[in-house]
């Protein structure tokens, strides 16, 4: 999904390229690479920590959907950026901030970071949700959010409400001990459902069963056509997928694969996307690049295996 | 101070130059470094049609390194020379457009294309270890399963095929070589002797990775090619042992991240290198190893890189 500041028309996209190779780089540059300064990193749930970057090139433009590629240690150990969403962007402050997991070697490492300590970020990267009039006004918008998938949505949710749209978040974890950005959805002013898998908090399911249910109560009134927004783990996405196919709703979902550069030129991060106009069948597509945002619709649902 | 190298006819303003698959057609890296600083951008490897590429999972990060079994994906040449070439053309450095093909009928038929097109020179992809080519029909299939055999672990096959491109053209021809033989100066030879004007190597390793909770291969295509800080000394040995034996010129690759990794290669006998994964963990990586290498000549008072080529002291 291209966003909306950008152009979109493939001929559009061949002449900003090159200009940008031929007259002036920092002028039209949409993609930056700055060392940033740690304004904080805290932990704010089990496992999960929301870290304050200072990056005043990457924050005044970044859009939500997007991410940053941070290299986390100055060796080789781990070797290759890791890829965050963007959570929250404040182009006045400078600052961006990204919500994360401790999952692995990299982000332990990110954890035990300080603030004033410095990190390198290239973004914003990919494109981002469409949240264009064309696409969401005259609908509910439906923002489903399945663990820290809910970090470009609250993101997208607060660039949502100055557009005046009805919004209703349906977010998920496995349990209430992982709940974050409450405050954040709070003062946004949509309406907010929490399921667990567990059921220690809200219902006790995931957030492809809140979709279900609502559609199912919604069959016959003004909110039989909502438009929807999607992220988190794989199985979600694909379930989200299914109900479009029962409810016929459209709607955009934000995916992840492992990755090596982040900037479109490695090729490890493909998914097969729907080909458009008379050609059948499916191609290969960048997420870093061509993605990571795409239409719910397009993605080869069927033969995408649980990264 | 003279920063200058010759490849063949092909004179470079510096001796960094970005390795092919780790740089795209270099408009991704447009907003992040001036690109006409680089000594040369070698292009993503391009095929006579397009390829689609091996299944994924395509890339995994192992310690200092990755291993990937992209299978060329790329959009095919005329899409290259319509779309991606004229971008190319504008950057105001060196192009070299890197090539592979089942056989040597498809390679001269693209090395006319692109001189054609104004191309000058072409890097040879002998060295892919992803393509497969059954014994029998010489044709190569992704996936899994058929012995594997690339032009460039073939002394013969690699001396008949620049002996036919040589024929054929004029453009600076450059070799870009396995690592994945037993004695890459044999194969070194072969090339210099059909007349290519230049060697780059190192191509990835074979290796592979395995997901020990489910007990299957980390990549779909089981292996794959590594690259990055983990195969530097042992690339580093297989330039030292070539440059000895040839005197055309060797672009020198494999896990270099910084000035010094490329001075390595240099006194090892390399007239140029290649950056290769470190752009993908600093896109600006290759100007501040330029940077670095004027910094060492200065010095250490040489005036010219090509005074350090070669000099390592046994
Ligand atoms: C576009 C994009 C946006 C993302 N946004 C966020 C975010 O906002 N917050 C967040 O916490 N995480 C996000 N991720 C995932 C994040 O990049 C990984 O969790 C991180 O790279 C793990 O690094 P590590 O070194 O800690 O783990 P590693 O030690 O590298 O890996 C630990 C385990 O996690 C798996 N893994 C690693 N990276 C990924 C990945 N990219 N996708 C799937 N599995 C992976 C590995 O296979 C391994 O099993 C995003 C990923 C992408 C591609
Ligand atoms: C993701 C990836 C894709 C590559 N694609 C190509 C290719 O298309 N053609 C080619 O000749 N080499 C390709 N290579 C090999 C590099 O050009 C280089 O020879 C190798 O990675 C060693 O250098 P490095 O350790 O600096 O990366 C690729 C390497 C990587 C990591
Ligand atoms: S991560 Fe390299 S192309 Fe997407």
């Amino acid at each position: 999904m291209k966003n909306v500041s950008r152009c979109s028309a493939g001929e559009c996209h061949k002449i900003t390229n090159q200009l940008r190779l031929s007259i002036s780089r920092e002028e039209i540059a949409v993609l930056y690479q700055e060392d940033a300064e740690i304004i904080a990193n805290r932990q704010v749930a089990d496992f999960i920590f929301e870290i304050d970057l200072n990056v005043p090139k990457i924050a005044n433009c970044a859009m939500p959907g997007q991410f940053v590629q941070i290299k986390i240690t100055q060796s080789i150990d781990p070797l290759l950026r890791r890829p965050f969403s963007i959570f929250a962007a404040d182009s006045a402050a400078g600052k961006i901030s990204i919500l994360y997991k401790v999952i692995g070697k990299g982000t332990k490492i990110l954890s035990k970071k300080c603030s004033g300590e410095r990190l390198n970020l290239l973004g914003p990267l990919g494109n981002g949700f469409d949240f264009s009039a064309q696409k969401c006004s005259g609908h509910l918008n439906i923002l489903v959010g399945g663990g820290l998938g809910i970090a470009p949505l609250v993101f997208l949710a607060e660039k949502m409400k100055s557009l005046n749209n009805k919004i209703l978040v349906l977010y998920g974890v496995t349990t209430a001990q992982e709940i974050v950005c409450i405050d954040e959805l709070k003062k946004i002013d949509c309406e907010l459902k929490i399921a667990t898998d567990d059921g220690s908090t809200g219902f006790n399911g995931y957030a492809s069963d809140l979709l279900a249910d609502f559609l199912c109560a919604n069959e016959n009134n003004d909110f039989k056509n909502p438009y929807i927004y999607a992220c988190g783990p794989f199985a979600l996405l694909k379930q989200v997928h299914r109900l479009s196919e029962q409810y016929c709703f459209h709607g955009q979902v934000c995916l992840e694969k492992m990755m090596g550069c982040g900037l479109g030129v490695c090729l490890g991060c493909m998914v097969k996307i729907k080909n458009s106009g008379a050609q059948t069948g499916f191609s290969y597509q960048r997420v870093c690049k061509d993605g990571p945002v795409f239409d719910l619709h397009l993605v080869d649902w069927k033969n995408e295996k649980v990264s | 101070m003279n920063l200058s190298v010759d490849i063949g006819k092909l004179k470079l303003k510096n001796p960094v130059t970005v390795a092919s698959g780790t740089f795209g057609y270099a408009e991704e890296f447009a907003d992040l470094l001036d690109l006409k600083s680089l000594g040369a951008i070698v292009t993503k490897t391009i095929t006579l049609k397009s390829r689609e590429g091996n299944a994924m999972p395509r890339i995994i990060e192992t310690s200092a390194g990755i291993l990937n079994a992209i299978g060329l994906q790329n959009e095919g040449l005329d899409n290259f020379l319509k779309v991606k070439l004229p971008l190319l053309k504008l950057l105001g450095t060196k192009i070299i457009v890197s090539i592979s093909a089942e056989n040597a009928a498809d390679f001269i038929l693209m090395a006319g294309k692109l001189e054609n097109a104004g191309v000058e020179a072409i890097e040879l992809n002998l060295s892919c270890p992803n393509i497969e080519y059954s014994m029998d029909n010489n044709s190569p299939q992704s996936g899994t399963g058929q012995k594997i055999k690339i032009f460039a672990q073939d002394c013969e096959a690699v001396f008949s095929l620049i002996k036919a491109l040589r024929k054929k053209t004029n453009l600076v021809l450059i070799a870009k070589l396995s690592p994945n033989v037993t004695d890459i100066s044999a194969i070194a030879r072969s090339a210099e002797d059909a007349g290519a004007d230049a060697l780059s190597l190192v191509n990835t390793f074979l290796g592979m990775a395995v997901d020990i909770e489910n007990c299957c291969p980390k990549l779909a295509n089981i292996t794959g090619g590594l690259s990055g800080p983990a195969i530097k000394p042992l690339a580093l040995r297989m330039v030292y042992e070539t440059a000895r034996v040839v005197s055309i010129p060797v672009i020198g690759m494999g896990g270099i991240i910084n000035a010094a990794d490329a001075l390595e290669f240099i006194i090892a006998g390399a007239a140029a290198v290649g950056i290769g994964t470190a752009n993908f963990v600093n896109p600006k990586v290759s100007l501040e190893i330029i940077k670095g290498l004027e910094d060492y000549l200065q010095r250490k008072n040489f005036a010219d890189i090509n005074q350090i080529r070669g000099t390592l002291k046994i």
